[in-house]
């Protein structure tokens, strides 16, 4: 206890002058490698400030990172700190030109800017003190919503701590009737690595010996083991205690009154529209909902994804979301919040059955109902899910790139919560569906006239389906249909030396449909002196995946791929008269992560090539990382294969 | 602060409304009416017009005049926007109006709510510098965009560049510099010849006309002075640095010596001996680190005591704590200004102008030589070349940023210009050695052992700076190694003579991959895959062709089954490039391999016998592959 009351008298304070305890040029001889090591990390919440402190021994010249450049936001204030190599040499910093303010962004009336710290003295082998504080209301920063630090770094952390006091409401932060506290929250560990005490009135939480963070391919920032993280977060403090009353109350008296079922006074335009929507209602409830998204957008444009020829103007001049979405029906465009709006009253006032998804997403930390944080989720944008069975089919009605019955993948297989806006607001919680790799498919048809001179002719047509669908649409969608060809021609001339003889996008206007690419090409090809000729199969086809170009041992986390994914490539060729497809084409290799296959064919003049890949699922366990490493080198050898022909004499 | 709240109330300023575009730019697509739409354009810059007006107290007035027609939907984002870059010392925007009339004839003027300022926030160099972009939505094609600004400027030199080829073509660009009753002004084209560009000169003006795009193609030069550009501004009084490379290398010694607190005119060095010992002094206490809180420290260094209790500078503090050190001793030191990082290199023919310049390194006076390799002569004297900046090439060698590099020492008596020697910088290659057994799915386990010398690829720097792990990705970048393959380092060790050796365990899935009917090694081996250029006719832009880290491997592979190629030996050496590879076929593999690429630059006279070198090298490659790497 005396230990602890030291450390608090001290706390803020650089102890100038003072010799670095021998403990601290002693700890983490055993990470000989390690650049840099946070031996003491402590921030202390109070009402109006937090205040940190750090303790840095800096290892190497890389490690000067763990203190340089330390992004101390632009309201830090009472900066002090010092630099002591290993020979007791000190250098102490504070002054103006070691903290440097660099503008943000400055836009309309709002100027942010931060401040780094770039500490004086630092050597390759140093202990490096600093202490600073940030205003702040309610151990929330200033002009913020929320307080959010990551425990882990990329260096070893020998003792990370926050401390917190009781805090107060705040009456500004009032939600109309609604009362808001500042609620700290914190991610714990009931080991060796965690502590909580309690101690006049505060609390502290310490985190001690986490490993230094490595950057994993496919790995997710918000999702691995020993992903700690502290937050000061808003919350209603009159809402129900147990977790389950608390989101009943979040959207029975927050959400629903709030943010959905405000007074909406539509035109009789729209009723003669909805009852017109009714009459035309047909198939089951997934069938009927694809229906109504369709007929909804095909009346309603989106200043998100503008069609070519939809010159949309501003959608700023109404502040009540009621008159906002009568508004946006009358002009027959919205923006994300509008659209979401409208086709929200719409679907109840044509009685069709849904649910609203309030989604988490692999870009935001995992949900956890317990945590009680009301704003986790971003009620504005919801989805929109319909029961087939035991599943959810999920609508995404602002998001127009997306046709009826697919979703961004950055919400599949995560939690989610779902309220029934019919059967009282009642929320429950599931993990969503992930889409299979059938889903998001490309498949292009090739069709090659080889020539004896080696000149080809090539056509092709590609089509994709799914994300990769989205992807596509957002693409050509404001595009006139001239330049989407032109954009699909440009693609193809960086690839070398040839004619373009055709090039036409189709399927990009109707959301619903399948977009294909056409390209035709004839290449004037200089011979080579070989006794075969090699030829690729499938140029300028759609890699699924890019191997990248680091794999860290010892990966702490699950492996999260955008999407399953199916690609198949095709290619009918037809050869001159006497070529021989040479050697040994035919290859296939599976395993958990997924396929490649070739196959090469051929019948007469007539060869077949054929390349399947599929990647069968889009987040895998890190147990699986050698399997994925395998299936990504196969397909870098599938799309590196060409095929050869060995021809009737030696070429000219 | 002020300078904020005034840019402020300057942007506010600009938030009424129009319904007509200004007269000017009327005028401007009025005067673009006769002529045709570029081909293929998205966005056709009708006027871009820069006016420069030099004040009482020194500073510009720069104002500007932009009149851009969207030709296609693709073009209406780029042609929305136009931006004005800045630093809160040196420029302040004084004005910034902007209209767009749309397709059906509706205009709209640029509302405050529309502009917005940026600091640049990087990794690289800290800086105050600020971008401000204004901007308007839902541009579409048939639109003019026009815009209008006014800038006041504190210029650290007399004159300034403006490069001329940007995204767009442009019918009518235009230079106005007006002339007060005592200056003399400066407007000087560089490099339009050979370009074709079409400029009509008139006192106080250039006006180019027909300005084509500059094209995006693959080999082009990486520096914008291997384009046209325009030298602006007013000549300055006596002691004005752009007067000449003289003047300008006499102001930067004197310059330099003021503000590193050194005292200059002291001795030439004897002995090697304090040299070793100031520059090592600098190797371990300095690390570099760009932070620029003024404009005027893109020249300016720090004072060394200053240096020294940051422990860290750019390349001018880093030479100036350097002669803050010889100072002590007595010692003499003078700064040399080079270019690095870009294909781009200074010479005494080229007309004055400030951006011939990024990199300042150390030339140290010798009384006689030293013996040391980075020594050089000219006008009768002798220097020891040293970049402090490249803390891990030791004193007497220059690093491989500086092959054959032109150089501009700068003392009292003016420039002296050196074109680096070969012999001055330390050679470089990079030795692999693969040793392992596949197995019957192509994999390879085995061993790498590799030797850098020179610093080659920046591994010993790296090693250096205390990163293994940075180390390996900066290998697999520069072999273009797969990530799916495993390296196991072992501890890297550095001899006296500088050169790096590491060995790996290697776990190499799909190592060999089925190829053409066969297999064939990996092309991070083998190289190739390059890239195909253009139809030749079309051509715009010189062809500059980076150089190759010259490399040699040595294969040792057991194999489950023998492979031979349809030849075994394989070689060329010109002028480009040479290649050298002998292979021992069968169930042990063993093959020596060698490759090595110059850097040659064609100018835009020579652009086709450029695009002809590179096909003659890819064809030469290609054939290489086929012939030799791939097995049946």
């Amino acid at each position: 206890m005396i230990s602890v009351l030291v450390l608090f008298l001290c706390f803020g304070e650089i102890a100038y002058g003072t010799p670095i305890p021998a403990a601290d040029w002693q700890y983490g001889a055993e990470l000989r490698s390690a650049d840099a090591i946070v031996l003491d990390d402590r921030t202390r919440f109070f009402e109006k400030t937090i205040a940190r402190y750090r303790k840095v021994r800096v290892l190497s010249e890389r490690g000067k990172a763990a203190v340089e450049f330390v992004d101390l936001t632009g309201t830090a204030r009472k900066l002090e700190g010092r630099v002591v190599d290993i020979h007791g040499e000190q250098t102490a910093f504070g002054q103006r030109s070691d903290l440097v303010e660099i503008l943000t962004y400055k836009a309309g009336g709002d100027t942010e800017k931060v401040r780094l710290l770039v500490p004086p003295g630092l050597t390759r082998n140093c202990i490096v003190e600093l202490a600073w504080e940030i205003p702040a209301e309610g151990a929330i920063p200033l002009g913020r919503d929320e307080y959010f630090q990551a425990v882990a770094e990329p260096w070893h952390v020998r003792s990370k701590s926050f401390s917190f006091s009781a805090l107060r409401n705040h009456p500004g932060w009032s939600l109309g009737k609604l009362r808001l506290v500042s609620q700290p929250f914190w991610t714990s560990a009931n080991d060796r690595h965690f502590r909580l005490e309690r101690s006049g009135g505060r609390q502290t939480v310490t985190y001690l010996d986490l490993p230094g963070r490595a950057a994993f391919p496919f790995g997710n920032d918000w999702r691995y083991d020993g992903r700690h993280y502290v937050q000061v977060v808003k919350t209603f403090p009159d809402f129900g205690l147990r977790t389950r009353d608390f989101w009943k109350d979040v959207c029975r008296n927050y959400v629903r009154p709030y943010l959905f079922d405000f007074e909406f006074k539509p035109s009789p335009e729209y009723r003669a529209w909805v009852e017109q929507l009714k009459a035309e209602r047909a198939g089951d409830s997934v069938g009927a909902m694809g229906q109504l998204l369709r007929a909804f957008r095909a009346r309603l444009a989106s200043t998100r994804m503008p069609r070519w020829d939809q010159r949309l103007g501003s959608t700023e001049s109404e502040v009540d979301p009621a008159k906002r979405i009568v508004a946006a029906f009358q002009r027959g465009y919205g923006d994300s919040f509008e659209l979401n709006q409208l086709f929200y009253h719409l679907a109840l006032d044509v009685g069709q059955p849904f649910v609203l998804v309030f989604p988490s997403s692999t870009e935001q930390w995992p949900f956890e109902p317990e945590s009680r944080q009301p704003f986790y989720f971003n009620y504005n944008y919801p989805l929109f899910g319909v029961k087939q069975g035991d599943a959810l089919v999920l609508f995404t009605p602002e998001r127009y790139a997306y046709s009826p019955g697919h979703v961004p993948a950055r919400f599949e297989g995560l939690e989610a919560m779902v309220v029934d806006p019919r059967a009282g607001w009642q929320p429950s919680f599931t993990v969503l569906s992930a889409s299979g790799a059938a889903s998001n498919r490309i498949v292009t048809q090739y069709q090659t006239e080889l020539q004896a001179d080696f000149g080809y002719s090539l056509s092709l047509e590609r089509s994709a389906t799914g994300a990769y669908a989205a992807a596509y649409r957002q693409a050509y969608y404001g595009l006139p249909p001239a330049e989407r060809d032109e954009a699909l021609a440009a693609s193809w001339r960086d690839l070398g030396v040839f004619a373009l003889t055709e090039a036409s996008v189709a399927g990009v206007d109707d959301l619903d449909a399948v977009i294909t690419e056409k390209i035709g090409l004839r290449v004037e090809k200089r011979p080579l002196v070989v006794s075969s000729y090699a030829f690729h199969p499938f140029p300028n086809s759609v890699r699924p995946l890019v191997s990248p170009h680091s794999w860290p041992p010892g990966r702490d986390q699950d492996l999260f791929l955008d999407f399953a994914r199916q690609h198949t490539d095709i290619n009918t060729i037809v050869v001159p008269e006497g070529w021989r497809l040479s050697g040994v084409n035919d290859w296939h290799r599976a395993n958990a992560v997924g396929q490649v296959e070739v196959q090469a064919v051929q019948e007469g003049r007539r060869v077949t090539v054929r390349r399947e890949l599929t990647l069968s699922r889009h987040r895998f366990g890190r147990a699986e990382e050698r399997q994925l490493k395998a299936f990504l080198a196969w397909v870098d050898e599938a799309f590196e294969q060409t095929i050869a022909f060995a021809l009737p004499q030696a070429s000219p | 602060m002020r300078a904020l709240l005034l840019c402020l109330l300057a942007l506010l300023a600009c938030s009424s409304r129009a319904e007509e575009l200004p007269s000017w730019a009327e005028e401007a697509l009025r005067a673009a009416e006769p002529f045709q739409v570029p081909k293929g354009a998205a966005v056709w810059t009708l006027l871009d017009r820069t006016r420069i007006t030099r004040e009482q107290d020194g500073s510009w007035l720069r104002s500007r005049q932009v009149v851009h027609r969207v030709l296609q939907q693709r073009g209406g984002a780029s042609a929305a926007s136009f931006t004005l870059d800045g630093a809160p010392d040196s420029s302040r925007i004084e004005s910034l109006r902007g209209w767009h009339r749309r397709a059906d004839g509706g205009v709209q003027s640029l509302d405050h709510k529309q502009v917005t300022t940026f600091g640049e926030l990087g990794s690289g160099p800290l800086h105050l510098r600020t971008r401000t972009v204004a901007g308007f939505e839902q541009v579409g094609r048939g639109d003019i965009l026009v815009f209008e600004s006014l800038e006041r400027e504190a210029n650290y030199f007399s004159v300034t560049v403006a490069a001329v080829l940007g995204d767009n073509p442009v019918h009518v660009r235009r230079f106005e510099l007006v002339q007060q009753a005592q200056d003399q002004i400066v407007i000087q084209p560089v490099s339009f010849e050979p370009w074709g560009l079409k400029a009509i000169r008139k006192p106080g003006v250039l006006e180019i006309l027909d300005v084509p795009a500059r094209a995006n193609e693959a080999l082009s030069p990486d520096d914008f002075l291997a384009f046209p550009y325009v030298i602006l501004g007013y000549r300055g009084g006596d002691g004005d640095p752009m007067a000449s490379w003289d003047a300008m290398a006499r102001w930067y010694a004197a310059k330099f010596r003021a503000c590193a607190e050194t005292r200059g005119g002291l001795s030439a060095a004897e002995f090697p001996e304090s040299l070793s010992l100031a520059a090592k002094s600098l190797a371990d206490k300095i690390s570099y680190r760009q932070v620029y809180l003024t404009s005027a420290r893109g020249w300016e260094p720090l004072a060394g005591a200053e240096v020294e209790r940051r422990a860290y500078g750019d390349c001018k503090d880093m030479v100036a704590y350097l002669a803050y050190r010889l100072d002590k001793l007595g010692l003499d030191l003078n700064p040399a200004l080079t270019h690095i990082n870009s294909g781009y290199d200074p010479s005494p023919e080229e007309p004055v102008q400030p951006n011939a310049f990024n990199h300042v390194i150390a030339a140290i006076p010798l009384a006689h030589s030293l013996g040391f390799a980075a020594e050089v002569e000219r006008d009768g004297r002798r220097w020891l070349l040293h970049d402090p900046t490249d803390r891990y090439t030791p004193l007497g060698q220059l690093g491989l940023q500086l092959r054959g590099r032109t150089l501009m020492i700068c003392d009292d008596a003016g420039a002296h210009w050196v074109t680096l020697p070969d012999s001055a910088v330390q050679s470089i290659r990079l030795d692999l050695h693969l040793r392992g057994r596949i197995d019957a799915d192509h994999g390879l386990e085995g061993t790498l052992q590799l030797a850098e010398h020179g610093d080659a690829i920046g591994l010993r720097t790296l090693l250096g700076e205390g990163s293994l792990n940075d180390l390996l990705a900066r290998l697999r970048e520069q072999l273009a190694l797969p990530g799916v393959v495993d390296l196991e380092p072992k501890l890297p060790n550095l001899d006296s003579q500088g050169v790096l050796t590491l060995e790996c365990a290697v776990v190499w899935p799909s190592f060999l991959r089925r190829n053409a009917g066969g297999l064939k090694l990996p092309a991070a081996v083998t190289g190739g895959g390059y890239i195909k250029l253009e139809t030749m006719e079309a051509r715009q832009q010189p062809v500059w062709i980076p150089a190759t880290t010259p490399t040699r491997w040595r294969l040792e592979l057991d194999l489950p089954f023998p492979l031979k190629a349809i030849e075994d030996r394989w070689q060329w050496q010109d002028a480009l490039s040479q290649l050298s590879w002998q292979a021992q076929p069968g169930r042990t593999f063993i093959c020596d391999f060698s490759h090595e690429r110059r850097r040659l630059h064609f100018g835009p006279n020579d652009r086709l016998a450029g695009l002809e070198a590179w096909y003659d090298y890819v064809d030469k490659y290609a054939r290489f592959l086929i012939n030799a790497t791939c097995f049946f």
